[in-house]
């Protein structure tokens, strides 16, 4: 069976930002691969085998927000 | 007990006057608690020996309602949970509100507001709207339309942030420029081998085409911070983005204009994450400018959603409109409920500008417009140094000239240079 790929952003809450390095090692601790995280803004980006709507249904009770990285264009 | 005395109201208000016109009436406006019971303000204005009258006693008269200031301390209107006390009571108001602090009676008080319909700004007549913006052998329409040729300000000094394809970092109208430049995408060079990013730097900053003489951009003494975050086939990712507004906010710039984006259906909200970043770009003194997108097809009636991320509530979405001051065909609209506004609007049709390999070219899109904007922030950002970047923001919708069109499709109107 395929794995699926999910590439993410993930927003931590404004009250969390100071804790961004920490919460994407936690992410990173649950299989998540992290790519860049932004301490200017608390966001991670990263990729997860899990979809979009499981790892919203995890983490968004924990304060952190998950959408997709989407392409983007001129 | 406060007893009544006439006071100084009337000089003060005649000090704080706009222009030429005062500011407050004199009377105070008191808003209650919103747990307060309908009852209590009378019995408080009662403690303080004031007679108000309720709004109920007087709803099926209108000239009852304003001669009912002269016959009580003021009115109250129960539905809102707010009072009108005549002027001279100021001691029993502030009696009123010493007594109730802390209870679900209390209230804050303000002076009640003239209020004066808007003056009314210029709009193009439609006999105007049936000519164009003529190019001339100083100035491109795109330049005349945002009255560039009467700017007082160059944007010297201003870092100005431009993320796209890069740029032609030997095209000649940049070479007396400060520029610093870096690549997100991997493997790739700052080096715009599409010609988008030399176009709207062009137009943000380009200034003049050495052999013709013509002037096509904007803020000509900016500092120029060139992001490269798409790929010379113009396109990216969020996260090369996100990467790219971090260096240039990190970098102090004041502006940072992305002619970029993706589609957004009708409905969809905006993103929690470009949300944050604007607003953090705010807070650090940077407006981020971003095209409204060019999804639209209006001659068949289609007008789709300003397009992501455009559509953050903190980030200024900007529309194209053509040399007869009409919205673009493609121009996206503000038709999305939660964020996805227009803000304002730019030239954004057969403009002229730099291109790849040391030449120039005339294309259209939102993306054109928006550097014309980012351009423009740059030069309010010279002459008002030390505003918050709200302020600039504000300023710009404020002179905006007002176009005969929906705000949903222009925002506050065609952007102004100063």
């Amino acid at each position: 069976m395929k794995s699926k790929n999910t590439k993410f952003i993930a927003t931590v809450k404004e009250d969390d930002v100071k804790d961004v390095d920490k919460i994407a090692e936690d992410l990173s601790s649950d299989g998540i691969q992290i790519d860049k995280v932004s301490k200017l803004f608390g966001i991670i980006n990263g990729n997860s085998h899990s979809s979009l709507e499981e790892l919203k249904s995890k983490y968004e009770p924990k304060g952190i927000s998950f959408e997709q990285d989407r392409d983007v264009k001129i | 007990m406060p007893t009544k005395k006439n006071d100084s109201t009337k000089v003060v208000n005649l000090l704080l006057t706009q222009g030429d016109r005062p500011r407050f009436t004199g009377k105070r406006m008191v808003t209650m608690n919103r747990e307060a019971r309908p009852s209590s303000i009378r019995k408080i204005s009662k403690k303080a020996s004031l007679n108000i009258a309720s709004i109920k006693d007087f709803s099926s008269n209108i000239g009852n309602f304003h001669e009912a200031f002269t016959q009580s301390d003021g009115i109250y209107f129960e539905k809102f949970k707010i009072a009108i006390i005549n002027e001279g009571n100021e001691e029993q108001v502030k009696f009123m509100h010493d007594a109730s602090t802390g209870t679900t009676d209390s209230f804050t008080s303000e002076p009640e507001r003239f209020v004066y319909a808007v003056p009314k700004k210029r709009i193009l007549a439609a006999s105007e709207n049936s000519n164009t913006v003529p190019s001339s052998s100083e100035f491109t329409w795109g330049a005349q339309a945002i009255k560039l040729p009467n700017a007082k300000y160059t944007g010297k000094g201003i870092k100005i942030a431009v993320l796209d394809t890069g740029l032609n970092l030997s095209h000649p109208d940049f070479s007396r420029l400060s520029i610093q430049s870096k690549s997100f995408i991997k493997n790739l060079a700052v080096e715009d081998k599409n010609g988008h990013g030399t176009h709207c730097c062009g137009i943000a900053v380009g200034a003049i085409n050495k052999k013709t003489g013509q002037r096509y951009g904007v803020a000509i003494d900016a500092n120029l911070f060139v992001g490269k975050v798409l790929s010379n086939a113009g396109s990216g990712d969020d996260s090369g983005i996100i990467a790219g507004l971090e260096w240039a906010i990190e970098n102090k710039c004041k502006v940072i204009s992305m002619s970029l984006g993706s589609a957004v259906k009708p409905g969809e909200t905006f993103s929690p994450a470009y949300e944050r970043i604007a607003k953090t770009a705010l807070t650090n003194n940077c407006i981020i400018v971003a095209a409204a997108g060019n999804e639209s097809q209006r001659q068949f009636g289609l007008i789709n959603p300003v397009g992501h991320p455009a559509n953050c509530p903190s980030i200024l979405a900007v529309a194209a409109i053509d040399d007869t001051m009409k919205v673009a065909d493609f121009s996206c609209g503000g038709i999305n409920l939660d964020g996805g506004q227009v803000d304002i609007a730019a030239p954004g049709v057969d403009i002229y500008s730099s291109w790849k390999g040391k030449t120039y070219n005339t294309i259209s899109g939102t993306s054109m417009a928006t550097p014309f904007v980012a351009g423009i922030s740059c030069l309010y950002w010279e002459a008002f140094p030390n505003s918050k970047a709200s302020d600039i923001w504000m300023m710009l919708s404020q002179y905006a000239f007002r176009l005969d069109a929906l705000s949903s499709n222009v925002g506050a109107g065609l952007a102004q240079s100063k």
